[in-house]
């Protein structure tokens, strides 16, 4: 398989009062294309810094992300803008959307600004429906964001992620903010996603998430501890044994 | 505890809490100094007429210097109790030889001398104190004959008169209640009796050239107007009331200034409550934290108290000091003709603060009532309680031609009308300010209200002051009549043939039923009677016909169809109203006769110029190269204009508007500026959120940039369009009460620039605000696309 995101030697400092604060210290790990990796890791050990510098929404200290074969970590704002525009997805926790703008409005925002998906309107606003159709939220399209359930919300996120089509989404805990009901809802849906081949990039604390994941990343004081390759999760496989194994490991890692 | 979080709060704040400042300085500074000049010039006036105690009445009448008929006739009138005079000696201008000066500079072509000894009201100097006397070879000068020559004290001129040669020495300017404002053209030469002498004591001089200017107290003025009313020679009469309405052009410089003072006032106010809000409305995690802990919700209250009070005595203090130089800068330009003495100067500016303060708290205190509608939870759910629905936007993406940072934008703008109307309205209110003060200018510089100043528009205007002593006399009208043919025969020569005419003003005495005015009275030599502009009414054909203006209609009460009566050389003779007009001069004491009858030019009190129209009806600027050509014709000694240098001169006021338009511009620009970085600011500070959101989105920093500055850009434009639709009506409004109050309020055509007034300014103020926009949105720059989880 190819490998869509390799990362190799990252290094993340912030430097806050004059201190030194290693968050990543040479990560290398990679991801092929159609891989659902789950990275976890207690409070504080650099899983989000980790997501969000392989996506190149942050700056690195050291190192190179490689993603689709184009090394991002020399690559200008412009550029990293227009790759998150047209090839990236992100969700959030927070089911940030803009305040101003319907639901329907936020999931086309991505289409309607990148010049690269060629579609024309019609068709985004088409793709958009669809989208939300198949996450099961027609009816909420033209509601205020405030009018409608974190659940919902977060599925409406989750189609904005994929307007364009990117070849990798990731995900902050997506479900973190969510009921256990909701949160398998998005997880199914995500689920769907990658297995119409697209690769995804999670950050989670929780098992049950992470045991429908193919791999899964662990990640403590900035030093990649270890990966599980838990394989593709089929529906017919057992959840619950996959998630005894992933809680078995790790309670190896110190979980 | 407090004292840390207000450090806190102002460290965290920092640039909106400048600017805050910064608004606060400026409120208070504007409304300290905006306060302290309206008292002083409101009430100033009114004392420097008394200050100079110039009586009811003032009489400015051509006698002999030991004529005193006038004098005596008023004194035995039972409603006068006091009548006093000064003589004077009329100079014409030519006759003065000032190094380096371009004599054709002078707004009037005669100078009065005065003797020190003939002072009969008090003349002040530059300190406001009383001038008593006048050493022998130095002369107080009033009005702006300093100003004009770009004189100053101490400097020295020669006045060279039919053998009388004498260099005087300028020892200061000298205010004078009765002829000091800038729109009356006598300015008057106070020196010393002997110098004085040296001129009166030559008859080639004073003949033709003496007059009195008498005062008088009474409390019955229409008794003097009928005594008048039988009087000859009179060049100007009229009450208290009048000559308080020469000051008129500076009172209104002082108004519009005041109005931008209170202006600016309400915009410190609304900047202050959007930032209180903006304040709270980031700080329901702390309000709510403090309410959990138990901190009641007046304590809260009191912390944002002390915080505002601490920028207000703060801003107010600064504003304090900063009022006093400004109000002395900004009546330097009206206290050079006036005393405005004002003892409470500084009280004024302190107790204007003190109100800025106490307006600004209580308006604090209104504002932070917020305070006790958050709830603990409120703190838990960062404000967003599930219950408070949002209006959600008008627009649609799916919509939408705009692109998306346009559609953004526009969104934004729709969705917050509040917040984005603040700037539109504040824009749109200074736009219109300095639009309409641009019209007033233009109009002042221009030709299309001439007939208010009782001409009709001609190409060329040439000042005949020194040829006024030919005509002045009866059968005058022949040596006026030969001066034309001679001017038309020259141009002719030259290749350059047009009509000479001429405005002709006698001084006659009006009579309706009981009633008398004593007024200047009109007639074209020369023109078409068919060319002037009646309010109402036709043009007077006829030999018994007149056109009086509405002051002196309503005056009389006598209208359309009355038959007034005008004494000529004894004999009383009818003339029927046919029509109003409406003329400047004089105040709007003013009557037009028809160009028929033969006047005696004894009567003749002098010219508006020579007018030349040519045939060709050539363009501005040939009309600028005749106008070189006919000076080398006739000689630099006369004074040659346009109609727009014309009216321009005859109000002496467009520079000054000018000046307070540049002033409000400038000033409108800095407010401009301060609310966009402030709102852009806040703004960005509020919604870091979504700026981090959109840029992990894939949105560029210049998208970003492009969206925040279209948004105020919209706000721009609006405001823009919103003044233009406005500034026209505004300007007929504000210029029709102006120019009412002088005489002529009606009918004005306005000189209306598009391309400066519609273009130039709004352009001016997008292009700053799309400045102080990118500038304020580079904090946006700052915000990373991984912000947007570490937004709480």
């Amino acid at each position: 398989m190819k490998k869509i995101l390799e990362v190799k030697g990252l290094s993340k400092t912030y430097i806050v009062n004059k201190r030194q604060n290693n968050v990543l210290k040479n990560v290398d790990f990679y991801m092929e294309e159609g891989d659902l990796t789950a990275i976890m890791g207690p409070s504080g050990s650099g899983k989000s810094t980790l997501l969000y510098t392989v996506s190149g929404m942050d700056s690195l200290t050291a190192g190179e992300v490689i993603f689709d074969g184009r090394n991002i970590s020399e690559m200008s704002q412009k550029e990293l803008a227009d790759v998150r525009l047209n090839e990236m997805g992100f969700i959030f926790q927070q089911m940030y959307m803009l305040k101003n703008l319907t639901v329907m409005d936020n999931i086309l925002l991505p289409a309607m600004q990148s010049k690269k998906n060629t579609a024309s309107k019609k068709e985004k606003i088409k793709t958009g429906r669809e989208l939300m159709r198949r996450m099961g939220i027609t009816e909420i399209a033209d509601n205020d964001i405030n009018e409608v359930s974190g659940g919902q919300l977060q599925r409406a996120c989750v189609c904005r992620s994929m307007i364009n089509s990117p070849k990798v989404i990731f995900a902050d805990e997506p479900t973190g903010a969510l009921n256990r009901s909701s949160s398998n809802e998005v997880m199914d849906e995500l689920l769907k996603l990658n297995r119409d081949g697209t690769s995804i990039m999670l950050v989670t604390h929780d098992a049950g998430v992470a045991a429908k994941c193919s791999k899964v990343v662990y990640i403590v004081d900035g030093n990649i501890k270890g990966e599980y390759n838990l394989g593709r999760y089929e529906t017919n496989s057992s959840l619950r044994d996959r998630e005894r194994t992933l809680n078995n490991w790790l309670m190896e890692m110190g979980w | 505890m407090y004292l840390n979080i207000i450090k806190k709060d102002l460290k965290r704040q920092k640039t909106m809490n400048v600017i805050l400042i910064i608004f606060i300085i400026l409120s208070t500074m504007f409304v300290a100094s905006g306060m302290n000049n309206i008292i002083t010039v409101f009430t100033g006036l009114d004392n420097f007429i008394d200050k100079a105690d110039c009586g009811d009445y003032v009489i400015a009448s051509q006698q002999l210097e030991d004529d005193y008929s006038l004098q005596e006739k008023l004194e035995k009138l039972d409603s006068v109790t006091n009548v006093k005079s000064e003589k004077y000696i009329e100079i014409p201008i030519d006759n003065f030889i000032i190094d380096g000066a371009d004599l054709t500079n002078a707004n009037s072509s005669y100078i009065l001398l005065m003797s020190d000894n003939e002072m009969a009201i008090n003349f002040f100097d530059m300190d406001n104190k009383k001038i008593t006397s006048v050493n022998e070879g130095e002369v107080y000068i009033t009005g702006s004959f300093m100003k004009d020559f770009d004189l100053s004290d101490g400097d020295t001129f020669i006045i060279d008169m039919k053998g009388v040669r004498k260099e005087l020495r300028i020892k200061s300017h000298a205010k004078d209640a009765v002829l000091g404002s800038n729109i009356i053209g006598n300015k008057r030469l106070i020196m010393n009796e002997k110098d004085f002498r040296a001129f009166a004591d030559v008859p080639e001089i004073t003949e033709n050239h003496c007059g009195k200017i008498t005062y008088i107290e009474t409390d019955d003025t229409e008794a003097i107007e009928r005594l008048l009313g039988d009087e000859q020679g009179i060049d100007f009469s009229g009450e208290r009331s009048l000559i308080k309405t020469t000051y008129l052009l500076d009172m209104i410089i002082v108004a519009v200034l005041f109005v931008v003072s209170i202006f600016l006032m309400i915009i410190a106010f609304v900047m202050l409550r959007f930032t209180i809000n903006f304040t709270l409305s980031g700080e329901i995690r702390e309000i709510g934290v403090m309410k959990a802990i138990g901190i009641g919700n007046a304590k809260i209250r009191f912390l944002y108290m002390v915080k505002y009070f601490t920028m207000a005595v703060t801003g107010a203090l600064i504003g304090l000091i900063l009022s006093i130089p400004f109000a002395k800068m900004l009546l330097d330009s009206v206290s050079y003709n006036m005393v405005l003495d004002n003892d409470n100067k500084i009280l004024i500016n302190v107790l204007s603060s003190f109100a800025v303060i106490a307006v600004i708290l209580l308006f604090c205190w209104r504002c932070t009532g917020k305070v006790k509608k958050y709830s603990p939870v409120d703190s838990i759910r960062n404000g967003q309680t599930g219950e408070r629905f949002r209006k959600k936007g008008i627009l649609s993406l799916k919509k939408t031609r705009l692109g998306t940072t346009g559609f953004l934008a526009s969104n934004d703008v729709l969705s917050s009308p509040k917040k984005f109307g603040i700037i539109t309205v504040t824009m749109t209110i200074l736009l219109v300010l300095v639009m309409t003060l641009a019209n007033i200018v233009n109009t002042l510089r221009g030709d299309t209200i001439i007939q208010t100043f009782g001409t009709q528009k001609t190409d060329v205007y040439i000042d005949f002051y020194s040829d006024e002593e030919m005509y002045k006399k009866t059968g005058g009208d022949v040596n006026r009549e030969k001066k034309f043919a001679e001017i038309e025969e020259k141009l002719a020569e030259n290749g350059m043939p047009g009509k000479c005419s001429m405005e002709a003003l006698f001084h006659y005495s009006l009579a309706y039923g009981d009633k008398k005015i004593s007024l200047n009275v009109y007639q074209g030599q020369n023109t078409d009677i068919e060319g002037y502009d009646m309010l109402e009414g036709d043009v007077p054909r006829n030999a018994d016909e007149i056109v009086l203006t509405e002051y002196v209609s309503d005056y009389l009460d006598a209208h359309i169809g009355d038959k007034v009566t005008i004494n000529m050389n004894g004999e009383d003779k009818e003339f029927i109203v046919t029509g109003y007009f409406q003329c400047m001069n004089n105040l709007g004491k003013n009557a037009r006769l028809n160009n028929v009858i033969k006047l005696d030019y004894c009567d003749f009190l002098g010219g508006m110029g020579y007018q030349i129209e040519f045939d060709d009806h050539p363009s501005d600027k040939v009309i600028a190269e005749r106008i070189d050509k006919m000076k080398d014709i006739f000689g630099t000694q006369y004074k040659y204009q346009t109609a727009g240098e014309f009216v321009d001169e005859c109000t002496r006021s467009s520079d000054t508007i000018s000046t307070v338009k540049n002033l409000i511009l400038l000033i409108g620009l800095v407010i401009c500026i301060l609310i966009v970085v402030l709102m852009e600011r806040s703004m960005v500070e509020k919604d870091k959120c979504e700026i981090a959101l959109i840029k992990s989105l894939g949105f560029r920093n210049g998208n970003i940039m492009k969206w925040h500055t279209f948004r105020m850009m919209i706000t721009a434009v609006v405001a823009s369009i919103l003044a233009i639709i406005v500034s026209v009506p505004v300007t007929k409004a504000f210029g029709n009460s102006i120019f009412g109050m002088l005489g002529a309020g009606k009918n004005l055509r306005y000189v209306i620039k598009p391309a400066e007034v519609f273009g130039l300014y709004p352009v001016i103020f997008m292009t700053v605000i799309a400045l102080a926009t990118v500038l304020a949105a580079i904090s946006a720059a700052k915000i990373k696309a991984s912000d947007t989880s570490a937004v709480e």
